[in-house]
């Protein structure tokens, strides 16, 4: 899908439809496999990420709730989440900002959005460095050491964002920006959408 | 068991870089030298065992113990304060602060450090253990000339394992056992010291004086350039 106004919606819908129900999350998977290319880029953060929901669902089961439901429909949000992260380009909420919400407070809007996309990517990046520096030090990775490690790495990333914040300021930034924002749109971008809201109604609605 | 790292072939790469290298180094200090970019990070992932190879493969024999200094000490720095980062790395904290030039400053706050204060503690850290394979991925980058003199002694007090000093610095080298370049996308062996000297295509500004006027040399630092151009002189 390139037009990321349809990515957005097509998520937004199938999310909502996997939460809803199982068949909601049964539907969200096959589009998934019908109409993306399949592919699990960052299979390890998804991997976490499903470990995670996998311990919450075991958790639910044993407190007498629907463990295997919460199991599938939160797979399937992870599934089409990991698509979405997988096809976004750096722009692209900016653009969107702008084109939703205008050249104030849609910029604006669209500015936090790719700073925070950005700062994902640093973290990513900064926790593979300091995965390495632990490794270096010659020890093993005990929580005593990581605790303080991930206390500096979520410090380092609020003193970034405070320096890219002091930098907009110095180099004039006041409030919002002019921007022509252009989309490109895929053959099958919109039927996927459309069919993607369409699972969403049925979910919503069963 | 003596330590040594055999390079078999080894292409490595890094997007659309490549980088050939083969030899082996053996117990000493090893200088390897090269313009920035010409792949000594590179080339220090890959003998840390951080970065495989695409082809070829490295051998470590005798290893039991390995880091890697990264050139810039931020990242590498996981502790709250600077003496628990000295704990992390295993030593104890006041005198390695003492040595890194920053007594007394165990619970001060790492992010509020200067990156060549950050610099002398990595390296104090590191210095402070026994490694045997050790590789130094531009230790001079962010020193000034004071601390880059007493990096090159405290180097120069290793007498065990395998020291990979990876640097394009040209004023304030230790004494090493053997030089390598790396040219023309090539881990290249100059061979041992003295007899390296001479083969050395981009030697430092004192050593290429010193080798105009005929002199020899006995190892790359300043003193050693001096020393040879007043016996030639004499």
């Amino acid at each position: 899908m390139q037009d990321p106004r349809l990515t957005l919606l097509s998520t937004v819908a199938l999310s909502a439809a996997a939460f809803a129900s199982p068949w909601g999350a049964i539907l969200a998977t096959a589009w998934w496999a019908v109409a993306t290319p399949r592919r699990l880029d960052r299979w390890r953060a998804l991997l976490a990420a499903f470990l995670f929901v996998l311990v919450t669902a075991l958790l639910v089961t044993l407190s007498g709730g629907n463990g295997p439901s919460y199991l599938l429909r939160m797979s399937a949000v992870l599934l089409v989440a990991s698509w979405a992260y997988g096809t976004r380009k750096g722009g692209e909420f900016l653009d969107m900002g702008t084109w939703a919400l205008g050249d104030r407070a849609g910029f604006e809007l669209g500015l936090v959005a790719e700073m925070a996309m950005g700062s994902l990517s640093v973290l990513d990046r900064d926790l593979a460095l300091l995965r390495l520096a632990l490794r270096l030090k010659g020890g093993r990775v005990t929580l005593r050491a990581l605790v303080p490690a991930l206390g500096l790495l979520v410090r380092r990333e609020l003193d970034r964002a405070r320096d890219l914040g002091d930098l907009l300021a110095v180099r004039g930034y006041r409030r919002g920006g002019s921007l022509c924002p252009r989309f490109s749109r895929g053959r099958w971008d919109a039927p996927a959408a459309l069919s993607a809201v369409g699972i969403a109604v049925l979910a919503l609605l069963a | 068991m003596p330590v040594r790292v055999v390079l078999e072939g080894v292409t490595l790469r890094r997007g659309d870089f490549r980088l050939g290298a083969s030899g082996t180094l053996g117990e000493g200090i090893h200088l390897v030298t090269g313009p920035v970019g010409s792949g000594k990070s590179t080339l220090a992932l890959a003998l840390a065992g951080v970065l495989a190879p695409e082809t070829g493969r490295i051998v470590q024999e005798g290893i039991g113990s390995m880091t890697l200094a990264l050139p810039f000490p931020a990242v590498q720095v996981t502790g709250d304060t600077l003496g628990e980062e000295a704990a992390a790395w295993g030593v104890p904290p006041g005198p390695v602060l003492s040595a890194a030039g920053l007594p007394g400053r165990e619970s001060d706050d790492p992010l509020r450090c200067g990156q060549g204060e950050l610099k002398r503690l990595v390296l104090a850290c590191v210095l402070a253990r026994e490694w045997d394979l050790l590789v130094l991925d531009e230790p001079y980058g962010s020193l000034d000339c004071g601390w880059k003199r007493e990096l090159s002694r405290m180097l120069g007090e290793r007498r065990r394992g395998i020291t990979v000093l990876l640097t394009h610095e040209d004023e304030h080298l230790p004494r090493v056992d053997e030089i390598w370049e790396i040219r023309d996308g090539g881990l290249l062996s100059l061979g041992r010291v003295p007899e390296a000297i001479s083969r050395w295509s981009r030697p430092p500004r004192y050593l290429r004086a010193a080798l105009e006027r005929e002199a020899q040399p006995e190892n790359i630092t300043q003193a050693d350039a001096r020393d040879a151009a007043c016996r030639t002189r004499g």
